[in-house]
């Protein structure tokens, strides 16, 4: 294996801001999905992207940006239909607040486990530091091979 | 001349001269001498050992020094290397901790599961439970993979290392070294051998790559065993489960080989774009599939780093790329540090248009994305253009995450398969509502609006 961090840019990977910077994937199309099923009165243009995009496969690139749009328009017609569901079941938790502070928590959790399990290691190489010296490895005497 | 040295040079030369004749001394086209020089190359670096290994294999993600034929002959290269008695493995252990394998480990096989140059596995089972940094606790008695470094082997490299650098001191002096700064890039690859021989980077890396994807139920990597792991010492989980190199049709269809493929360009596409991280050398031989139908994720290679402003560039050429429209491809790529001299850039596009149309666009049959890595980094080759570290590996990174969903579903085509996924990313890191809005219908809109308030 081997282990080396090449840059793309200068800016070297930062725990504290990327997963706060930008929305998570599935965050963002949710809150386009919120925002149609709120706004769903009569946007006609809207419908005929949803219809277009249906009969195409999602993002259809190729085709050019109008595609892509009708692609992507009808991807976020079917979260909505998904949240619609989960709204009647009343299985939604308030967007952002509690899953933030768990995602931060779980950050904070890693570090001090990394940290602890630096400290193993060393303890290990400590120990067998330690038996050198006092000549009592349990085992350096016995040395049969 | 030291008689190493002299070996070093004497090999080069005699491999080069045997395939000067298939390179039909110099008439042949570019590409087609590249590729000869490229296998004889390939076939010196492994008669001369480990140390050349692994700067070839550290070269063969590196597009931005290594003309493209050489990048995939290299990374053909295979370690001969016979184990090393299990006595002198366990010595090695004992040496680390201090304490004879018996009160180490519980089981330690004397006959290694695998054995490369730098370092070789045992299998053994914990005799004490484990905690590791992330995922749940491992009892006594686990089955353990143990990894050590072979002792003797830093040295060894260190001494051909020194060698190498006198042979570049030489040519340099001769006036033979070319466009290349050669003498920075041992250096530089130098580094990252050194950091390969202390084993707890790996272990580090293996830990955040599980934080990271701690959520996902599809991909998994072992757990390290920090109170058994040293500089020279990596104890993790086993892990049972087939290389993605020995998959075969039977086990294909006991698990859910297309969604495993598609989810691995997913997650290395969540690397790239979200999380700022990527592996760029991902082989098919350290990636499992388990019974219980995940992908485990073995040996962290070499990781390159992406910022956000790298991220948006990187997703508009990705982009750009499927739609088929060289023009922008190269223009966001000049943001990512790809500059084609002004004089050049008509012909240039002209060519990776045509390019993108044989690889890509061809109705009916899967994109070839390794063709099309491959035809664009000759390209730029030929037309002399540096292409920046980390674009290039970017480049092969892709190549190879196409090869990898390739060996777990063969008929798979990425660029079709993770669209819905792409166009997701793609659109929330490309929608600056005023760059898109007039094209959105109304409801879409207004939401990016709210959203950029
Ligand atoms: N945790 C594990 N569980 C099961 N098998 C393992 C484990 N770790 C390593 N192995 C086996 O040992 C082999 C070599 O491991 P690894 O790739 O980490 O070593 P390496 O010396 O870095 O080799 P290379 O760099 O050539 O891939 C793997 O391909 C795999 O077969």
């Amino acid at each position: 294996m081997t282990y080396h961090e090449v840059e793309i840019g200068t800016v070297l990977y930062r725990p504290d801001l990327e997963e706060g910077e930008m929305m998570a994937n599935d965050e963002f199309m949710r809150f386009l999905a919120a925002w149609a099923l709120v706004h769903e009165t009569a946007d006609e243009g809207w419908k005929a992207a949803v219809t277009r995009g249906e009969s195409q496969s999602p993002g259809e690139m190729g085709e050019g940006p109008e595609a892509f749009v009708d692609g992507l328009s009808a991807m976020i017609a079917e979260e909505k239909e998904r949240l619609k569901v989960s709204l009647a079941e009343g299985s939604l938790e308030p967007p952002g607040s509690r899953a933030d502070v768990a995602g931060k928590l779980d950050d904070l959790l890693f570090e001090v486990s990394e940290l602890r399990g630096r400290l193993e290691s060393m303890q290990s190489t400590l120990d067998s530091l330690l038996a050198e010296r006092t000549g009592d490895a349990g085992g350096l005497g016995e040395a049969g091979d | 001349m030291s008689a190493r040295s002299r070996k070093i040079a004497v090999t080069f030369a005699r491999r080069w001269l045997a395939a000067a004749p298939r390179a039909r001394f110099g008439f042949a086209p570019r590409a087609q001498r590249r590729a000869v020089l490229a296998e004889a190359t390939r076939l010196a670096l492994e008669d001369l050992g480990p140390a050349f290994v692994k700067l070839g294999q550290i070269a063969s993600v590196r597009p931005d020094v290594v003309p493209p034929e050489f990048l995939f002959e290299f990374e053909r290269l295979q370690e001969r290397v016979a184990p090393l008695p299990a006595s002198e493995i366990e010595a090695a252990l004992r040496r680390e901790f201090g304490r004879p394998v018996h009160e180490l480990f519980a089981d330690f096989e004397r006959e290694p599961i695998a054995a490369a140059s730098i370092a070789q596995v045992h299998r053994a089972a914990l005799i004490e439970p484990a905690r590791p940094v992330v995922g749940d606790p491992l009892p006594a008695g686990t089955p353990v993979a143990v990894k050590v470094v072979r002792p003797g082997a830093a040295e060894l490299i260190e001494a051909d290392l020194t060698e190498a650098r006198r042979l570049l001191g030489r040519l340099d002096r001769l006036g033979l070294r070319r466009r290349m700064d050669a003498p920075a890039l041992l250096e530089e690859f130098a580094e990252s051998l050194a950091s390969e021989l202390d084993l707890r980077n790996e272990g580090r890396v293996s830990d955040r790559f599980a934080h990271d994807f701690r959520e996902d139920p599809l991909v998994m990597t072992p757990r390290i065993v920090w109170s058994h792991t040293s500089r020279s010492v990596l104890t993790m989980e086993y892990v049972e489960g087939w290389r993605l190199t020995e998959l075969d049709d039977a086990t294909r269809e006991g698990v859910d080989a297309f969604g495993l493929a598609l989810h691995g360009a997913e997650v290395f596409m969540r690397q790239v774009l979200v999380l700022g991280r990527f592996h760029a050398d991902l082989h098919p031989a350290n990636l499992f599939v388990t019974p219980d139908s995940r992908v485990c994720y073995l040996d962290f290679g070499i990781v390159g780093t992406t910022d956000s402003s790298e991220r948006e560039a990187i997703a508009q050429v990705l982009a750009a790329t499927v739609y088929g429209d060289a023009d922008r491809a190269l223009k966001y790529s000049a943001e990512l540090g790809l500059v084609v001299p002004a004089e050049r850039e008509s012909d240039v596009r002209e060519r990776v248009a045509k390019l993108m149309s044989r690889t890509l666009g061809v109705p009916g049959r899967p994109a070839d994305i390794k063709g099309f890595a491959t035809g664009f980094l000759s390209i730029m080759a030929d037309e002399r253009v540096p292409i920046p570290a980390g674009y290039g590996m970017l480049v092969k990174a892709l190549v190879t995450v196409e090869g990898v969903a390739r060996a777990i579903y063969p008929e798979i085509d990425i660029a079709q398969a993770g669209k819905p996924f792409a166009t997701k990313l793609i659109a929330r890191l490309m929608m600056r509502p005023d760059r898109v809005a007039q094209r959105l219908p109304a409801a879409l809109r207004a939401a990016l609006r709210e959203l950029s308030s």
